[in-house]
């Protein structure tokens, strides 16, 4: 049992000023294994914050981010092969389909990406797509004209467990933290 | 003897052990005549052994123990006495008995034992022996044994005092006015000992013998604190009598450390309400303590007292305490008495330090904030008053590192206590600021940054947000205060002005130029987020913020520009989203009451969500809003009319609250506040923005990977929300300039590419004109990447500009339909076209092995499956003119290249097998029949076996 | 021992004195006296026109006939100075004849009695003069037999009846710029079981004390003019003060005169001697170095003291 932290586009300071105090308070030190990191930090500080989180970090970088990271890692964390990119580089945006042909090309288990500021969770065949939204619900260019124009805060927390995958949505609405789990087999 | 100084330690130590031994020797004499009856006996050796104590060799700790030792065997001598009395003989008697003993010392201790016994029994008047026996007790003039034998005669005669309501009160036995006396009296004696122990020894040793001297304090304050534990001390007493005396008594000693000590013990002796009517005494005595005196700390001391008393008192009136505490408080206009006193202090002292100065302010500020919360104005007079004081001191109050300290300090206060925003209010604060070194106050200034992000948000103290515009607005904020008016934000940026600005005294330390680029990052990514928290309701407003704090940036030089202004663009464009939002609802409203159901949508929805925000907020509330709500929908239904009604109630509403600086409970939302639409237009805002983003593409602020980014955010929303094609095409153009000219690298040219190619196609703003010259620059872009892979990939991308998504059908319905737009561009010619550019690149990529021959020159294969991965994928999209022979074709030509022994790198490999896998897999388990019977169509080689 | 001492001296009669009242009980005013060897004896204590009586009894030391030429009694009073060693000058010299020469053969009582004597002065037992009274008993004897003879001493007191009040001792005395000083007794005159009561007021204080304290001397003169000479004697020292004090600090003085053997003063006795009281500030620095100053006071034995013999007589004066 491996619980992964995945989390991202928290783009501060140039869209939020702070990730929330909620959220925070969950991410104490010393609860979570490892950490990943779609990239759009943005500024040093939070890089080092999330390094504080968990024993490692992994992290890809996001199009503002500064700092040196690859575009693309793939891992190899309990039993699975965890792809993970920011995505901007897909086109176009979000695209599914895009999305999968990424997977494939990794030989991913679970893709983890970021850039639409949105939680997804998507299974397609034996894998999972998963997008753990923007941590402090920043704005999202591509949220233009879109029903929800103001992205809720987001992080995922991915249980591995062999074969079995359990995530657990982390959103703050109106001001409250609310928890969803959905469970994913490699099996199936 | 006693102007040497004390023997050496050990030497003391020795003569402690054999003094200790004479007494336990004497004692043990003394206990056996008792015994024995033997009254003369007893005395003998318990006045020898009491003339140990006659040793001047012992400081004071050394003499203390001593004195124990001798306390304890004292009481064995007491209750004998007590046993002789029952045998008939009258404490009279034993009164001169004791009196007969030759040296001074054991008689006065023997005196007090007898004597207190001697009242105990009421068989004298405990007036006359009281009297008797604090006068005889100067007979003692050695300091530290006066000290010893005065503080045993406070202990022992502490019950029986004629205190009002004790038994040893009576007309003949005395009353309050006596037990007054005689502490009076033994206090002063004592005090003049105390003082006196300075004198003794060399001035070399003062600083050591000041230290004893102190150890010695509290046998001085015990006769204080008995005072002030009598019953019978009236306020009237304490201030006629008990005041007047104490006062004189610390103003005529001229010492330093008594002085010190006396005043705090009076204040911390004394119950509050006594220094409440005293209060001009005590601060009159101040300015005539010896300059030597903590007088601050002696001020700060009342003032804190007082302070607590007021919360303290106002906390407990709720549960029946006094309220009337702040009355009497506000009645005696104490504050101005303190005030004026800092300031006769300050005056009357010109060696005082600024720090001690700068401390009675800090304690006149937290004075202020409990006994009268909420009222700037005496913040603003605190600080004006810190700043007559301190201003001649120079900046940096003449390089006085505690002065610094304390003013920080004193600068804190306001922040902490009303916190950022009502702070902001203090017109006498950045004056006050300015005293601080340039670092100093730049320290304060990230103390205040920080509070501002993470001050605890105001909804989760319970309390309401601080202005209705700060919840609705914002995007969910993490914590911390938002700043709302324009006039703070102004004036944050003065409290924080070394954030934003190099020094303006020329050569002063700490600006940009001192600070290499990861440091003056760290520092701006504070004012970076800061930016965050500025923000109105009301787009007008939110405008004018942040035009200010683009000025403010602006000044603050290129250096900072490059962290700072991404922050700004951001802000803009989460505004102009709002704008958007706003215009449309005023639009839909405009558009007519009861009218066209679709264009009034947005605003209702709108409105419904802001709206079950507040009501989580203020679940209180729920019920007069759901009645205001009504008004409302009438109001809406009235048309124009009613919707301005609302919006002048709300504009006074927040006049109000900002009179009151106390944040008030939010006014229920007004949706018929949005309906006049805001002044401002997307294209004053874009073209702020694009103003904005200027400094980043090159120069010192240069940062172009990121203006690249920003302009292609700026451009797409100028698309997508404000629909000006001009507009986008700009940035746009610009951010493919940036492209072709500034971009550092190959890698962020590729990835810039991708971010052009990525916004661009989605926009769909642009007259066909405008696209082509934009997705032929971008198409001309992919060929100017130098490794073909890298081509490849970007043209298989590129090939998207031509095939939009259909029109967001949900979208459309929740009204930010298509007005404005062009229709999605799908064009399969055009598609094709690209893909079959990207093939042919990776051909001239086959050609490039075979000249070279080197294995990595064999990635075309990869580049091969890029393009085959793509072409699937607009099959899949049902791209016209994408058929299975097209993507047989190529699956073919690498088939026939690996068959004739192309060995590809083992990424390009897996990148290929992941094809040929993909592909059977969909024919053999496509979602739908349809995909089963496409995919079943090609003829893939077999997988190699090597994957 | 007086036995021995008689046979020595070839006493041939033993002489035992009762001392009596009027009503023929024995008499019971006794002082104790302290002799000069340390020991202290009780004796009987009578004043100036006190009648003396009691018996003699004497008793023949032989078996033989006892024959005397007469018995007799004299109550001798005399001073004594030890410049003048055996040549007592008698100033009351008074006999009585018990018998008539004659011869004894048992023991026999013979009473007497002296009434109405002018007992003027106090005994005394000083460092160089004492004064002292006794009845000696004489046997006469008669041929052979030598003269019997023993002395019997009393006690002598007189006592002033209320003493008239007294201006206090206040003086201001100094030594300039270094210390100046203003003390106060509250009498110049005192009875033995009085208590000295005063202050002392430091105007000026330039040296650094280390205590101060009242001597009680007494100055006993004998002879006068020139030939006079003065032996001083402290009787007590009492510290009333630890440590230096500083300007302006005032001392209290309060001395209880009963602990102490002190006697009246006695002026120009029998034109032989005087015995002076004085009470001696001395303060004393920390070089050790003595100021001092001395102020003579009058002492008398108070009449309500013979009485009751109260103990606490003094607390009557005392602070309470």
């Amino acid at each position: 049992m491996v619980l992964v932290l995945c989390i991202g586009d928290l783009h501060i300071p140039h869209r939020a000023p702070d990730l929330p105090a909620k959220f925070k308070e969950l991410l104490k030190p010393g609860k979570i294994h490892s950490t990943i990191c779609v990239g759009n930090v943005c500024s040093k500080v939070f890089l080092d914050y999330l390094r504080t989180i968990s024993g490692e970090l992994h992290v890809v970088s996001g199009d503002f981010d500064e700092f040196a990271a690859p575009e693309q890692l793939v891992l190899d964390i309990a039993g699975f092969r965890v792809g993970v990119c920011h995505g901007h580089q897909i086109v176009p945006w979000g695209d599914a389909e895009a999305i999968s042909l990424l997977q494939r090309q990794m030989g991913a288990d679970i893709l983890v990406t970021g850039n639409t500021h949105k939680f997804e969770a998507r299974k397609a065949g034996s894998c999972l797509a998963l997008n753990p939204g923007s941590a402090t619900g920043a704005f999202s260019v591509a949220a233009a004209g879109t029903q929800q124009p103001v992205p809720t805060p987001s992080f995922v927390l991915m249980d591995l467990d062999g074969q079995k995958v359990t995530v657990y949505v982390y959103q703050l609405v109106d001001g409250e933290v609310r928890v969803e789990k959905i469970d994913y087999n490699k099996a199936a | 003897m006693d102007s040497a100084a004390f023997p050496s330690a050990d030497e003391q130590q020795r003569i402690l052990q054999e003094a200790s031994t004479a007494i336990k020797r004497n004692a043990f004499h003394m206990r056996k005549a008792i015994e024995d009856d033997n009254m003369r006996d007893s005395l003998k050796h318990a006045a020898a052994m009491l003339g140990e104590l006659r040793t001047s060799q012992l400081q004071p700790q050394k003499y203390y123990e001593l004195y124990m030792l001798a306390f304890d065997q004292l009481s064995y001598l007491e209750s004998f006495f007590a046993d002789e009395r029952g045998k008939g003989r009258a404490y009279a008697e034993l009164y001169e008995l004791v009196q007969h003993a030759g040296n001074v010392l054991p008689r006065l201790y023997l005196m007090v034992a007898v004597g207190c016994l001697y009242i105990k029994s009421h068989e004298a008047s405990p007036r006359d022996v009281l009297k008797d026996l604090v006068e005889m007790c100067k007979g003692v003039q050695h300091p530290t044994r006066g000290l010893f034998l005065r503080a045993y005669l406070c202990q022992r005669a502490k019950g029986l005092l004629p205190d009002t309501g004790s038994e040893f009160e009576g007309p003949a036995a005395g009353s309050i006015h006596d037990a007054l006396d005689f502490l009076m009296t033994n206090f002063i004696e004592m005090n003049k000992l105390w003082v006196r122990l300075q004198h003794q020894g060399s001035a070399r040793d003062k600083e050591k013998r000041e230290r004893e001297r102190q150890q010695l304090q509290d046998l001085v304050g015990k006769n204080l604190t008995y005072l002030s534990q009598l019953d019978g001390l009236s306020f009237e007493l304490y201030r006629d009598q008990v005041l007047p005396r104490v006062l004189d008594q610390i103003t005529s000693c001229k010492d330093d450390l008594a002085q010190l000590y006396l005043m705090q013990a009076l204040i911390q002796g004394f119950p509050d309400r006594f220094h409440l009517g005293t209060l001009e005494s005590l601060l009159g005595v101040l300015p005539q303590l010896q300059p030597g005196v903590k007088v601050h700390s002696v001020m700060a001391a009342l003032m804190d007292r007082l302070a607590r008393y007021a919360s303290s008192a106002s906390a407990s009136a709720a549960g029946g305490g006094d309220p009337r505490v702040l009355e009497e408080l506000a009645a005696i206009d104490a504050f101005t008495k303190f005030k004026a006193a800092i300031a006769q202090i300050i005056a009357s002292q010109p060696n005082l330090p600024a720090a001690d100065a700068v401390e009675m302010y800090v304690a006149l500020l937290s004075y202020a904030g409990s006994v009268h919360p909420g009222q700037l104005a005496y913040v603003d007079e605190v600080l004006a008053a810190a700043h007559a004081a301190l201003g001649d001191r120079g900046p940096g109050l003449g390089g006085d590192a505690r002065a610094e300290r304390q003013l920080v300090a004193l600068l804190g206060v306001p922040l902490t206590k009303y916190g950022v925003d009502v702070a902001l209010g203090l017109k006498e604060y950045p004056p006050l600021t300015r005293l601080l070194r340039y670092p100093t106050h730049k320290e304060l200034a990230v103390k205040i940054v920080q509070r501002v992000l993470e001050a605890p948000p105001p909804a989760a103290a319970g309390a309401a947000p601080p202005s209705p515009a700060g919840a609705a607005a914002a995007p969910p904020v993490s914590g911390g205060c938002v700043i709302s008016d324009v006039d703070k934000v102004k004036m944050l940026f003065r409290f924080i002005s070394p954030l934003v600005a190099d020094p303006d005294v020329p050569g002063e330390a700490g600006g940009a130029a001192d600070l290499d680029d990861e440091d003056l990052d760290e520092e701006q990514v504070l004012v970076a987020r800061l930016l965050h928290h500025l923000r109105a309701e009301d787009p007008d407003t939110h405008f004018t913020i942040l035009s200010v704090a683009h000025d403010q940036l602006l000044a603050g030089g290129p250096r900072r520009l490059r962290t700072t202004l991404p922050s700004l663009v951001f802000c803009g464009l989460a505004l102009h989203r709002r704008l958007v939002a706003a215009r449309a609802a005023a639009a839909a409203a405009a558009g007519g009451g009861g009218g066209s159901a679709a264009a009034a949508a947005p605003a209702a929805g709108a409105g419904k969500k802001a709206e079950s925000k507040k009501e989580a907020a203020a679940a209180k509330k729920k019920k007069e809003e759901e009645d205001k709500e009504e008004e409302e929908a009438k109001k809406e239904e009235g048309g124009e009319e009613g919707k301005e009604d609302g919006k002048a109630e709300s504009k006074e509403e927040e006049k109000a609250e900002e009179k009151e600086e106390v944040p008030a409970p939010p006014a229920p939302k007004e949706p018929a506040a949005l309906v006049t639409p805001p002044k401002l237009t997307s294209e004053q805002l874009l073209q702020f923005l694009l103003a904005a983003i200027g400094p980043l593409y090159g120069g010192p602020a240069g940062q172009p990977v990121t203006a690249l980014r920003l302009l292609l955010a700026a451009g797409y929303v100028a698309s997508e929300e404000a629909r000006l094609e001009l507009l986008a095409y700009t940035f746009f153009e610009e951010a493919i300039a940036l492209y072709d000219e500034a971009l550092p690298d190959q890698r962020s040219r590729a990835t810039g590419l991708f971010d052009i190619i990525g916004s661009l196609q989605r926009c769909r703003v642009f007259g066909p004109e405008h696209r082509d010259a934009l997705t032929s620059a971008a198409t001309a872009g992919c060929m100017r990447l130098v490794a073909r892979r890298e081509q490849c990939r970007a043209l298989c991308a590129a090939a998207w500009l031509w095939w939009q998504a259909e029109a967001d059908k949900a979208a459309a319905a929740e009204g930010a339909g298509d007005a404005g737009l062009q229709p999605p561009v799908r064009d399969g010619a055009k598609v094709l076209a690209t893909l079959q550019r990207a093939a042919k690149v990776a051909g001239q990529g086959k050609a490039q092995w075979g000249a070279t021959g080197r294995l990595r020159d064999a990635a075309y294969i990869g580049a091969y499956a890029e393009v085959i991965d793509a072409m699937l994928r607009m099959w899949d999209a049902e791209v016209p003119g994408i058929d299975a022979g097209k993507v047989q074709a190529l699956l073919d030509a690498v088939q026939a290249d690996i068959a004739a022994g192309v060995a590809p790198d083992a990424h390009s490999a897996r990148r290929w097998a992941s094809t040929l896998a993909f592909i059977a897999s969909q024919a053999a388990a496509g979602a739908t029949p349809a995909v089963k019977e496409r995919y079943g169509k090609l003829k893939p080689p077999p997988a190699p076996a090597a994957a | 021992m007086k036995n021995i001492l008689g046979l020595v001296q070839g006493a041939t009669a033993r002489i035992d004195l009762e001392f009596k009242n009027e009503r023929g009980q024995a008499y019971k005013r006794t002082v104790p006296v302290k002799a000069k060897n340390g020991e202290t004896e009780e004796l009987p204590l009578y004043t100036n026109k006190d009648d003396i009586l009691g018996e003699i009894r004497v008793t023949p030391l032989t078996t033989k006939k006892f024959e005397h030429q007469g018995i007799r009694v004299q109550l001798i009073g005399q001073i004594e100075l030890a410049s003048e060693r055996g040549q007592p000058h008698d100033f009351v010299s008074l006999v009585r004849e018990l018998a008539p020469g004659g011869d004894l053969s048992a023991s026999k009582t013979f009473p007497f009695e002296f009434r109405n004597v002018e007992l003027q002065y106090d005994s005394y037992r000083g460092q160089q003069v004492r004064c002292r009274y006794l009845l000696r008993v004489t046997v006469l004897g008669k041929g052979m037999t030598p003269d019997s003879k023993r002395d019997f001493p009393i006690w002598v007191r007189n006592y002033e009846k209320l003493h008239e009040a007294t201006s206090p001792i206040k003086m201001e005395v100094g030594i300039e710029d270094c210390l100046h000083i203003e003390f106060e007794y509250d009498k110049a005159k005192y009875h033995l079981r009085d208590v000295v009561v005063g202050k002392i007021y430091f105007l000026l204080v330039r040296i650094k004390l280390k205590y101060m304290e009242v001597e009680i001397r007494r100055k006993e003169t004998t002879g006068a003019g020139s030939a006079a000479h003065n032996e001083s004697d402290t009787i007590a020292k009492y510290e009333i003060m630890d440590g230096a004090p500083v300007r302006a600090e005032s001392i209290p003085i309060r001395l209880y005169l009963s602990p102490f053997d002190l006697t009246p003063t006695y002026k120009e006795v029998h034109n032989k001697f005087s015995v002076r009281y004085f009470l001696n500030l001395v303060l004393v620095d920390e070089e050790d170095r003595r100021y001092f100053k001395q102020q003579e006071i009058t002492l008398y034995r108070k009449e309500e003291e013979a009485g009751a013999e109260a103990q606490m007589e003094g607390a009557g004066k005392g602070p309470l």
